[in-house]
């Protein structure tokens, strides 16, 4: 009879099998970087902190066993383009294994062990925009350079694979990025990593769906003085789908500003999980950081997780955070069915109202049929 | 035809008894006006008529237009001709004025085996109606009441009782947190839809509403039940001499 493992020999073994694999097709690529990190943080255990919800092992075997490549790039306008399997100096090479520094994430060093194809975007131009598709059941990487002063937009849509984005926001230059998350049958991960340096903006439109298992990360790393972050989403998980999105918000410097709003409609058997996390460093007086977090649960077996975290090492700031998770208003609902509509459409309207406080993108609108 | 009848209607919230054996008739063409103190149970009552969730009636019976209400769904009940005006009309982040009253003016108009409203028909009957009441068509844009002033939001139930005509209003405290200037308006909105056709009840703690509104009956209401009724020169007592006393009457 089979002696059970336990997780942490489960979770050294998977390790083994990623740190082992070898792309074939890009032996020129420099991976150590990632492998490096990999091998000295290790894998989280399971089912504990940031992966209580989500199960870690099942994104890793997910992304050892993606072997297709993609191009996922679907239009740009002023903006530089460069494949990864293109690479013109050494340097170029190296810079798509690294991550930069970003922390103990390990996915994004996975991804960046496992990737077999990606873009390098850089705008100069104020009007840069760039259109990315699926993974279509790839792992790809995509390095982005907004340069001082510039600006870009982003429209992607993800359903399921593995991609980590990796986006500097130079002085003073600003992204746009909507991100669009359409119901996938399988398994995704999906990372936006985002520096800004001084004086930059990043606004984040996000709107998603479920899948079997979809995990989403935002890290937004803030660099510079008077930066500016602005976060919102909703979320619609129904069936017996799966999403568990987690945003890092990081004021390593004073001065700066971000503000997040995320409201999540769960329904059926589904679970949705939003962790928020607020670290304000030692140097980053002045700041100020908001996050909201709304949840909706419409039936009685659906779930919804929230937890809004502060960490904060300095006076001097204004921070604020707080989760709801809860039905419909009783008294909206009252007076929509007070004035002869049915309790199906008010429920209705009053889940698409939820959203729509949220939802801006034309994207996110038509996908949660706001 | 009678519109609504209460028969010794009593009523309790979160099994608190509020109503206490209220009879009241409304026929086809009156107003009628229920006063009384703080407590007396009247938003209790707009309550119960309306179906609400929690509020259960104990003994006695309401009939809405010769139909008895049981088992009728707070939808059903406003299909059948019933509206109800609110005391705090509530604001829903997320949904547009616009939207909320094409959807009830649909849905009335399904009920009726008739077809959804066109769109540019609404839009024409809509912005007469706001015209009328001196609200901005900009109001139609924004979210149900959402940062409206308090006489806006009144304004938009008034809206919303002259776009779907129902049969009964019972509106309670529509006065309420209204300057003269807003009042008069509101005033201006029940005279316009009251007909032949139509019953009123304002409830209200004050006399002022009536000085802009002929009523053709009070009632005052104390402690969960009708302690007087009269006419309107009953309000005048009241606005004279207050509640006290009225309640042994």
């Amino acid at each position: 009879m089979a002696v059970p493992q336990p997780a942490n020999t489960l979770q050294g073994d998977l390790l083994k099998r990623v740190l082992a694999h070898e792309v074939q097709e890009t032996p020129w690529l420099d991976r150590s970087a990632s492998k490096s990190l990999l091998n000295c943080n290790g894998f989280p255990f399971p089912w504990k902190g940031r992966w209580q919800y989500s199960d870690f092992r099942a994104l890793v075997e997910d992304a050892l066993s993606l072997e297709g490549a993609h191009n996922a790039l679907q239009s740009s306008h002023d903006v530089d383009v460069r494949r990864f399997d293109q690479p013109e100096t050494e340097a170029q090479t190296m810079e798509f294994g690294s991550s930069d520094g970003v922390g103990d994430f390990p996915l994004i060093d996975i991804n960046g062990v496992l990737f077999r194809s990606g873009t390098k975007l850089s705008s100069i131009a104020k009007t840069g925009s760039v259109k990315v598709n699926d993974a279509n059941g790839s792992v790809d990487r995509h390095l982005m350079s907004i340069e001082q002063d510039a600006g870009m937009t982003v429209e992607e849509t993800f359903k399921t694979g593995n991609r980590v984005v990796l986006c500097h926001v130079r002085d003073n230059a600003k992204l746009e990025y909507e991100l669009t998350m359409p119901h996938g049958e399988g398994i995704g991960y999906h990372c936006l990593v985002v520096w800004l340096a001084k004086g930059s903006t990043f606004e984040l439109h996000l709107a998603s769906k479920g899948a079997q298992v979809r995990r989403n990360d935002v890290i937004v790393n803030v660099l510079g003085e008077n930066a500016t972050a602005t976060l919102s989403g909703g979320w619609f998980v129904d069936g017996s789908d799966h999403l568990d999105s987690q945003v890092y918000m990081n004021h390593r410097v004073g001065g700066s500003h971000s503000e997040q709003s995320f409201h999540g409609v769960v329904d059926d058997r589904a679970r949705s999980v939003f962790s928020g996390f607020i670290h304000i460093d030692r140097n980053a007086s002045a700041t100020e950081a908001h996050l909201t977090n709304r949840n909706i649960a419409l039936s009685t077996q659906a779930r919804a997780h929230a937890q809004p975290e502060l960490e904060i090492y300095t006076d001097d700031v204004i921070c604020s955070h707080g989760a709801t998770t809860g039905h419909l208003d009783d008294d909206s609902l009252f007076l929509l069915r007070s004035r002869g509509i049915g309790e199906e459409s008010a429920r209705a309207m009053l889940t698409k109202g939820f959203l729509r406080q949220v939802v801006h993108s034309e994207g996110g609108t038509s996908l949660l049929n706001l | 035809m009678k519109l609504l009848e209460l028969r010794g209607l009593a009523a309790s919230v979160d099994e608190k008894q509020i109503l206490n054996g209220i009879d009241l008739t409304v026929n086809a063409g009156e107003v009628h006006a229920i006063m009384g103190p703080n407590g007396s149970g009247k938003s209790t009552l707009s309550n119960i008529l309306g179906g609400r969730d929690g509020y259960t009636v104990t003994e006695g019976e309401i009939e809405l237009m010769g139909a008895p209400v049981n088992g009728m769904s707070v939808e059903e009940r406003a299909l059948t001709g019933l509206f109800l005006g609110f005391q705090h009309p509530i604001e829903i982040p997320g949904v547009t004025n616009m939207e909320f009253l094409k959807v009830a003016i649909d849905s009335h108009r399904i009920s009726l085996g008739e077809e959804e409203m066109n769109t540019r028909d609404f839009m024409v009957q809509v912005r007469d109606i706001s015209k009328r009441l001196e609200l901005s068509t900009e109001f139609l844009k924004r979210f149900v009441n959402v940062g409206f002033s308090g006489g806006e939001k009144k304004r938009n139930e008034i809206l919303q009782l002259m776009l779907l005509q129902p049969r009964l209003a019972f509106l309670d405290e529509t006065d309420s947190g209204l300057d003269v200037d807003a009042l008069q308006v509101v005033a201006r909105g029940i005279n316009e839809f009251r007909s032949d056709e139509n019953g009123v009840v304002l409830v209200t703690h004050y006399q002022r509403l009536l000085n802009y509104v002929n009523v053709d009956f009070v009632h005052i209401m104390i402690n969960g039940t009708i302690v007087k009724s009269g006419d309107a020169q009953l309000a005048h007592e009241v606005e004279t001499h207050g509640y006290t006393g009225l309640g042994e009457a």
